[in-house]
Formats: structure tokens, sequence, C-alpha cells
């Protein structure tokens, strides 16, 4: 089966620095994968490579089976992305922006309304249908962001902390939807801080380290009796170092 | 005097700043950004130097008696400028950027002095003035030194508080919807009603009384008389008290509104009232029409263009501004004397404040289109959507909404009485399209190279102050000289036939630099989206400017 993400050699260079160092990753088709690392290790990095938004370096990217260049815009109909940060136009309403969004993605105009309708729904925004982005919380902004993301039925998700400033009843809200996404054949890349939600959610994971993997395993592989995915986190990362008591603090 | 710890604070302030900027230089279209606006700089202050210059020439040579009656109201109009060009502009220059720096153990007085640093910083231009008139007074009597110092800068020191309070007071008042456009509306009448004035003969007569109510204005008291009687050897011991105490009541207005901006909560414009209904308003429907017109994804682009630029008070301010500005500045040369001897100003009024109009909003429309959209820009770059109708439908949204300008001011011009027809009204249309395609086919090239992020909420910023777009909107004459020269065959040459067959070649010229820079842009946007989209959401130091 063709993977959905498939890199070999990938390094993004800024300067001298690597942010992403020969990376090489393949993510199976109809999987929830996690891609861990603590700040600063290349998740973000990644994430914008995987979706176009930045060139790498060098080293190749396949995305569904297919090169990322010259395949750039095939394979953007393909995806759908939750960003690090919020790339929503504040000055549009929710209802405005999602019907933006299906129509982007070459949704017959119809299509893209009532899908908007049915995702506002899902995602329970649809009580204020004038409220402007601007005016949304953090969390429902995230959940705005994955009504996007869905909109055109992607096969794959690139999700860059998706959950970050959402509260308990917005992500298990989430989550639902996600799993539901997976167990109908689409494949899921996260990257979380949260180690309990990517241990809920995840069957495999890899973890990132100044722009390389260092360990890449089944859940069940990363985790033990003994161990915790966190405890295999900070252990491979090299956290372990307990912080030195200052004279002052 | 500052203590130890306050003055720490501000060179912290200062020092983050300078490393803020210091960093950004690192990239090279940072430089070229920085040179720009040095040049753009010493443009501009050299013109108001030579006003200082003037200013010396007539301190020195002026007869007293006609200085005694010229130099309050020069000294009165310097503190209308200001206090009010920042919003004329549509620029307030550098600011504290409070939202960040609030959370610090700093006092609202320490800030407040750096902020009227930065105030002093944005009336250079008066303080240029001043410079001038300072040492014209004293040339004229070097015994009386020490007080023209003095009283100017008790002068300067009150127009500086004063602005900071004035500042801040009408960024809040402009952040509020409602008031907003009530004070905009009373600003463009207000800047309007001199003009008015001028031109009509009740007008004039009223214009008169109202210079001989100023006259009559208790000069005794105003800090304007008191500083003219300094520089002119009439002080008396009592303007110094009555210049103390309106720097002691701006000092008082400039710290009561700067603490207002710095606890208080800052409003973002409201959408309207909520309501539960989904049922299409009648705003909808005009944003919808393009869908009707086009296809996806170009029609999807430009409804989101005219929502979103429609929704941006900053776009509304700048829309506005060109709207009733350009006409309070040309109406004197429609309406003077002998206009209506049909001269080339009279004649082509509308293509006049249609142009002007143009060079305002195309700031935002053209020459930095993405940079209300900010973060958000990144969604274009991982849409299916080619760079090029990404562009195209920027441009149209910037065309309709010059197209909606230009019909704006004719209905003005219309209620003005200026002798309007429909064949002029077509000719500011047609004349106004080809000048956007010059500057659309410029600004595509900016708005990928020289991208900046901007506020849609924050109306106190200019449109595309920074350097390079700067420098385009100062070579607009030359941008769009095909136009130009069409007009000067019509008016010098008095060949209609030739105006259009000229403008029929600026046209032809237009589009083709259109169709050769506009792949040209896509193909650069998808080089350095990374630069581009990293230039947008980048941000500032503590201290907040465009």
């Amino acid at each position: 089966m063709t993977p959905a993400i498939r890199t070999s050699g990938l390094r993004k260079l800024y300067g001298a620095k690597a942010a992403v160092d020969g990376l090489d990753l393949t993510v199976a088709a109809g999987s929830f994968f996690g891609f861990l690392g603590p700040n600063g290790a290349g998740k973000t990095t990644t994430i914008h490579i995987l979706i176009g938004l930045i060139p790498a370096t060098s080293g190749q990217v396949e995305i569904l089976g297919l090169p990322l260049e010259p395949n750039r815009q095939q394979i953007q109909r393909l995806i759908g992305v939750v960003p690090d940060e919020s790339t929503l136009f504040d000055r549009l309403t929710g209802p405005e922006f999602l019907d933006f969004a299906g129509r982007m993605y070459g949704l017959e105009r119809p299509v893209a309304a009532e899908r908007s309708r049915e995702l506002l729904e899902l995602f329970q925004l649809d009580d204020q249908p004038r409220k402007l982005v601007a005016e949304y919380s953090k969390g429902m902004k995230k959940r705005l962001a994955l009504a996007a993301a869905l909109i055109h039925r992607p096969q794959l998700f690139l999700l860059d902390e998706p959950f970050e400033g959402v509260d308990p009843m917005g992500a298990r809200l989430m989550k639902e939807i996600l799993l539901n996404q997976v167990r109908q054949g689409a494949t899921i890349f996260l990257t979380s801080h949260v180690l309990e939600v990517v241990e809920r959610l995840c069957d495999r994971v890899a973890i990132i380290n100044q722009g390389r993997i260092v360990v890449e395993g089944g859940m069940d592989e990363l985790r033990s009796a003994e161990d915790t995915l966190e405890d295999t986190f900070v252990r491979v990362v090299g956290g372990e170092r307990v912080a030195q008591n200052l004279d002052w603090l | 005097m500052i203590g130890s710890e306050p003055k720490r604070q501000i060179l912290a302030v200062l020092a983050i700043q300078w490393l803020s900027l210091k960093n950004s230089l690192r990239r090279g279209s940072e430089r070229v950004n920085l040179v720009v606006s040095v040049l753009v700089g010493l443009l501009w202050y050299g013109l108001w130097t030579g006003g200082g210059v003037g200013l010396l020439a007539f301190l020195i040579l002026g007869r007293q008696e006609r200085l005694e009656r010229t130099l309050p109201g020069i000294l009165f109009l310097m503190t209308i400028y200001w206090q009010l060009s920042p919003l004329l502009t549509a620029s307030m220059g550098a600011s504290l950027d409070l939202r960040r720096l609030a959370i610090y153990p700093v006092r609202p007085r320490t800030l407040f002095a750096v902020e009227c640093l930065l105030r002093l910083a944005n009336g250079a231009e008066m303080v240029l003035l001043l410079g001038g008139l300072t040492l014209g007074a004293i040339i004229r009597s070097p015994a009386r030194t020490p007080l023209v110092i003095a009283a100017v800068a008790l002068f300067v020191t009150f127009n500086v508080l004063l602005s900071a309070g004035m500042r801040h007071l009408i960024e809040r008042l402009l952040e509020r919807r409602g008031v907003r456009e009530v004070l905009l509306l009373f600003l463009v009448v207000g800047s309007v009603m001199p003009q008015l004035l001028a031109w009509s003969q009740t007008g004039r007569r009223f214009a008169r009384q109202a210079y001989q109510t100023f006259q009559t204005l208790p000069q005794a008291v105003m800090p304007s008389g008191s500083v003219a009687r300094a520089c002119l050897g009439q002080t008396a011991g009592a303007d110094f008290l009555i210049l103390a105490a309106w720097c002691a009541a701006a000092g008082a207005f400039g710290m009561y509104q700067f603490r207002r901006s710095f606890y208080g909560e800052r409003s973002v414009a409201r959408a309207p009232a909520h309501t539960a209904s989904a049922r299409p308003t009648w705003a909808d429907r005009f944003y919808q029409w393009p869908g009707r017109l086009l296809r996806d994804p170009l029609a999807a682009l430009l409804e989101k263009e005219l929502r979103y630029l429609l929704r941006s008070p900053r776009f509304r301010f700048l829309f506005l501004m060109g709207c009733s500005f350009g006409v309070v500045a040309w109406l004197p040369f429609a309406m003077g004397r002998g206009a209506r001897s049909a001269g080339p100003l009279q004649a082509s009024f509308l293509p006049l404040l249609s142009l002007y109009g143009l060079l305002l909003l195309g700031q935002v429309v053209f020459l930095n289109s993405f940079g209300l959209d900010r973060a958000a820009a990144r969604y274009f770059f991982w849409m299916p959507v080619s760079p090029v109708r990404l562009l195209v439908a920027k441009n149209l949204a910037g065309l309709m909404f010059v197209t909606a300008q230009v019909l704006v001011l004719a209905g003005i011009c219309t209620l003005l009485r200026l002798g309007l027809g429909p064949l002029q009204v077509l000719e500011a249309l047609g004349v106004t399209a080809i000048a956007a395609l010059y500057l659309s086919s410029a600004g595509n090239l900016t708005s990928i190279l020289f991208p900046s992020g901007m506020s849609p909420e924050r109306v106190s910023r200019a449109g595309a102050g920074r350097g390079i777009q700067g420098l385009v909107a100062l070579g607009y004459p030359v941008l769009i000289s095909p136009i130009l020269a069409a007009y000067f065959a019509r008016y010098y040459w008095d060949t209609v036939r030739g105006y259009f067959l000229l403008l029929s070649i600026a046209a032809a010229g237009g589009l083709a630099l259109y169709a050769a820079t506009l792949p040209l842009a896509a193909r650069l946007g998808a080089q350095r989206r990374e630069r581009l989209l990293e230039d947008l959401s980048r941000g500032e130091g503590p201290l907040v400017s465009e």
C-alpha cells in the first residue's frame, strides 16, 4: 500500500543551522501518526515543508504517492491542514470562512455552503453565525481551522498542535471527529505536546530532536508497563537532567 | 528628575527597540527599505527645513507690526498641525505597544516619558519650523535669547504633552465602532468647511468674521500669543506663568489619556449585534455578486477580498480619506478665482481627484496587497490555487474599490455643483483604470518583494508607509507619466484627438506592463513564499510604527 507520507534525506537549513536534518519518515496510509519533539526540534518546519509552505533545502518528499514537486497543487487538494498558529481571516465570519475554504478547494458553491453549515453545527460553532473570527476564542479558532481542514474530505490531515487552547469538551469533540476520519481510511499526521492525547489517539509515533528522528515505533513499543510515553520521550530527547538549583531561586 | 529604576526601564525599552531594528536589518529587503526610508525622509524634512528657513527670513526681515499680526496665527496653526496632522495623514507614527509592555512592573509615568519623546519625534516638522522661528527671533534681537528659547521650549513641551494625550484619545475613539464614523464625518466636514466658506460670498464673509474672532481671542492667555510676544520682545512675566499653566494642563490631560489607554481594555471593533438568522442580508447579496459573473476560485477570492476589506476599519478610513481630503485639497483650484474659465485643473478635476484617491487606496489594495492578510496569507499557499489567480483577484478587488471611489467622488462633485457631465465621469473611470494598471503592475511586485503586515483594525497607521511602497507612492507621477503625457497634449497642444491617442497608448502600455509583471510577480511569490510569510507575520519591538 502506498504510504501517505514518505520523506528521505529531508533537510532544511537556516544559514548553517539545520532545522530538519536528514529526515527519513514513512507514514502508512490509514494510520494516526504522532510526530513529537521538544520545542524547536523541527516539527513545524517539517509540516511546513510537507504542505508546500516552505521549500526543503534538499531531500525527497512524497505525499500520497506523488512527489511534492511538481505536484504541489494536486497534493494540496488532497490534504487538510491545521497550522500551528491561527491563519484564519479574522474579518470573516465562521460560515463565510468555511464557505471560502470549500470553494478554494474546488467544491461547488451549494456543496460548500451545505458542508459549511453542517460543519459549523458539528463543531458547535453555529450559534452566532455573524460573529467575526477576530472575536472567537482560541479554542473556537482551532475548531474552525479543523472544520476548514475537513471541508473537502481530504485523505491526509497534517495537524500542528490542534488541541492547543481548546477546552476539554472541544478537545473531546475534535478527537472523536479525527478518530472517525481514521476509521474511514484517512491518515492523520499530528504534532502535540500533550502526550496523553497522543497516547490515546495515535497508533504510531516518531520523536524528533534537533531535526532528526531519534525514535520511531508503534505505541506499544514506546510505552511499557514501567514507562509511559512521557518517560520514553524525556529519555530519548535527553531531558532527564534535573534542573540545577540556583542560589537565588 | 527620573529615578534610577524608571531610567533603567526606559533604557531597556529603547534598547530592545534598537535591537529589533538591528536584527531586522540583517535582511536585505529591510536594508533596502531603510535606505529608501532615509532618502524619503531627507526629502520630506528637507522641505520643512525650507519652511524653517522661510520663517527665519520672515522674522529677520518682517515689519514689527506685521509680525505682531501674523505670528500668533502661525504658532496657532503649528499647534493645530501638531495635534491633528497624524489623523489627516492617516499615520500616527511610532508609539509604544502598551499591550506588550503593560505586563511588566513599569509605571505608566515612565512609559509616558518615552511616549513624549516619540511625540516630539513625530512633530519634527514643527520643531524644524520653530527652529527657524527661534533663530530669527534671536537674530532680530540677540539680547532676548534666553527668553525666546525658554518660551519656545515651553511651547514645544505644551504641544508634546497635548499630542501625547490627543493621540491616545483619538486612537481609542477610532477603535470604537459608531464613534469612529462620527469622528471621521466630523473631521471631513470640518476640513471641507473652510474651503466651502472660502468660495462663497457668505462663506468669505463668515471667514473674515472668524479671523477677526480669532484676533479678538484672548491672545494674552493663549500659548501661541505668549510665545509670539516672547519672540517679538513684548514678554511679561505673566506670559511664562501662562505657558507653564498650559504645560501643566496639557501634562495632566496627556497623562490621564495615557493612563486610560494603559489600564483600559482596548476594544476591538465589534461585529454587529449577533443575530441567529442565517438569511442573507443586502450586504451578503452585494458580496456574492462576483460569484454570479466569475468562476471559483477567482470568485471566492474576490468575495473574500470584498468582505475583508470593507470590514477593515483601516481600509474604510483610507477610502473615506480618498473621498474627502482630495476634494479639500483640490477644491480651491476648481472653485477659485477664474475657475469657471475651464482651465486644465478645473476641466480635469474629477480625474485628478480620482488619481489622488487611487494613490491613497492603492497603498493597501495594490502596493501591499497581502499586508492586511498578515499571518492568514499562509492560507493562500497551501490552497490549490495558482499565485496568478490570487494576484488577479486582489487586483480586481482593488479596481472595484477604486471604481467605487471615483463614483463617490463624482457624486460629491455633483453635489458641489462643479458642472460635471457623464462624459467626465466616464473619463475619470477610464483614466483611473489605466492608472490602476500601472499601480497594480508595480504593486504586485512590491507586495511580493516588500510585504509588510498591517492590522486591519488600527486606523491610526498609514497604508503602506514602509520604504519601497513609500518610494513607489512618491514616484507615482512618474509611474503614470503616460497618462500625464496625454493630458499635457490635450491642454498644451489643444488636441482632443491626440489626447485620446496618447491615452490609448497609455492603456496599451499599462496592459503590456501588467501582462509582463503578473507572471513575474507570481513566480517570485512562489519562490520566496517563505520570506514573504515571515515578513508578514513578523513581530515588532516595543514600539509599533508603520
